[in-house]
């Protein structure tokens, strides 16, 4: 596997990354057994700001430095900030290797819909 | 030189090259003789055809090598094409046998062989099952292919009965020996097989460079036509054979029954990776060469821990599966699921591993895998299976 600095340093924010999960259920889950990579996401918003992330996650190296793309994006961000063209973006700078396409639809999928429901 | 690979354990893959195989190259390469081509008919080309004699015969002298002559290849790819390709060249109606635990090249080259093959199965130990062999080889002419020291696993083949086997029903039988070397006794398999691949780099010897032991009588086609030298088409590599035979000559003068320092290392990482509750260490009760650890830690992706570990260097599975996406053939024929198997680490240590190198690297292994396993605290067991 071919792992860039830029892939490290995201990895890196993910490993390190503390987040306590919340103590209701509320939680987003998806899978994918064929591309073993199976992810959660627990997100909290306070006054329309994404205050908390946490995921837990089963995958390569590339699915956890997506978590971390995910956490130095959004976490701390105002909610019109948090945009899946935003996420795009941002993959498309870090150069996301072409098979590792599906992991990130997986994690991205997740993310969102967890978004969504904790907004409402 | 013990402090020159402080983070490296992945020997199974390559070795360093030792120092000495370094100078005898360089003194070589540094000599006029290096120059001619072995195949020319000059005064310097004789030397080097001298040299090399020279070094040959004291290699098969070392052996007791009467049986079998010296193909020089590029490694044990090449050997393994030589043999398996050509075998089917010359045989179009005989059957290739071996196992589910062999190299990936091995299933590589017999994808593009028409004969019939059979695949012998085997237990959670890797030990093959001789009745399914002898059944098989009812049926002559034969070739049995079979790996001694598994590359990804480090379980060893026995082969005494698979010879037997093989002389009793006409078979020729080929050992992938590509591991054997510092890792375990190996004389002994020239009584047993009529083919003998191993690969420099694998004991220390530079990479790009092999050898094939043939035994004198048998003949297989050629992959590659040309004028031949040492059984094989094309221009000798000299100084890469020169490092080969002088890595080669210090496994003999060394063998590895007698480097207590090795098996003092050896014994310590075992002891330690057994030590720890949450490491599995795959055919732990088979035969194995102890240098060669397969560990499987359920809840951890095995390519992130690779990741996480770093400086630190070990393999997922063997190396040349690390860029597929597919679960090792040899872990799911030990009877892993595709989710352990993806847990799965290989640690490879050799002569150069320091114990001290080993309790730190195990420190930095422990810490990482309790990382990554809060992170998937969460993945349900059916996942991870």
């Amino acid at each position: 596997m071919i792992f860039n600095q830029t892939f490290r340093h995201y990895f890196d924010i993910a490993c390190a990354h503390e987040s306590e999960a919340r103590s209701d259920t509320r939680a987003t889950e998806k899978y994918d057994k064929s591309l073993k990579v199976w992810v959660k996401f627990q997100l909290t918003i306070t006054d329309g700001q994404l205050v908390s992330i946490h995921f837990n996650l089963y995958g390569c190296p590339y699915t956890i430095a997506m978590c971390g793309v995910i956490i130095d994006s959004f976490l701390g961000q105002s909610l019109e900030n948090i945009t899946a063209e935003a996420l795009d973006n941002k993959m498309g700078i870090i150069d996301l290797p072409r098979e590792h396409f599906g992991k990130f639809i997986i994690i991205k999928e997740a993310f969102f819909e967890e978004l969504n429901c904790s907004i409402h | 030189m013990n402090e020159l690979y402080p983070y490296y354990f992945d020997y199974a893959a390559s070795t360093p090259m030792d120092p000495l195989v370094l100078d005898e190259m360089t003194v070589f390469l540094e000599s006029p003789e290096s120059v001619a081509n072995f195949s020319s008919s000059h005064s310097l080309a004789y030397a080097v055809q001298s040299t090399l004699n020279e070094k040959v015969q004291l290699i098969q002298n070392k052996l007791d090598l009467d049986a079998h002559e010296l193909i020089f290849t590029s490694g044990a790819t090449e050997s393994l094409n030589y043999v398996l390709r050509g075998f089917s060249n010359k045989y179009p109606n005989a059957k290739i046998i071996t196992s589910n635990l062999e190299h990936s090249v091995t299933y590589k080259v017999l994808d593009q062989i028409p004969l019939n093959k059979v695949f012998i199965s085997n237990n959670s130990n890797a030990e093959i099952d001789l009745n399914e062999l002898e059944a098989s080889l009812k049926v002559a002419p034969s070739l049995v292919s079979l790996i001694h020291v598994n590359n990804e696993i480090g379980t060893i083949n026995e082969l005494d009965e698979v010879s037997y086997l093989c002389r009793k029903y006409d078979a020729k039988l080929h050992i992938d020996a590509s591991q054997t070397l510092g890792k375990t006794r190996f004389d002994h398999l020239f009584q047993l097989a009529d083919y003998i691949t191993v690969s420099a780099h694998k004991f220390y010897g530079p990479k790009g460079v092999g050898i094939l032991f043939k035994k004198k009588d048998e003949s297989l086609p050629s992959l590659i036509i040309g004028s031949e030298q040492f059984g094989r088409a094309g221009t000798l590599p000299t100084h890469q054979i020169v490092g080969c035979l002088k890595s080669l000559s210090l496994i003999i003068e060394n063998p590895y029954e007698k480097n207590s320092d090795m098996h003092k290392a050896e014994q310590h990482l075992e002891n330690e990776i057994l030590a720890c509750n949450a490491f599995i260490l795959n055919a732990k009760n088979a035969n194995r060469a102890r240098s060669i650890l397969s560990i499987t830690i359920p809840g951890v992706h095995a390519q992130s821990l690779q990741q996480m570990i770093t400086p630190y260097i070990v393999s997922v599975g063997s190396a040349c599966n690390s860029l597929s996406a597919e679960p090792s053939r040899v872990l799911k024929a030990i009877g892993l699921g595709d989710g352990l198997a993806n847990s799965t680490i290989r640690i490879s240590i050799g002569r150069f591993t320091k114990i001290k190198d080993i309790d730190l690297m195990l420190e930095k292994l422990i810490h990482c895998s309790n990382m990554l396993k809060k992170i998937s605290s969460d993945v349900p067991d059916w996942f991870l299976k």
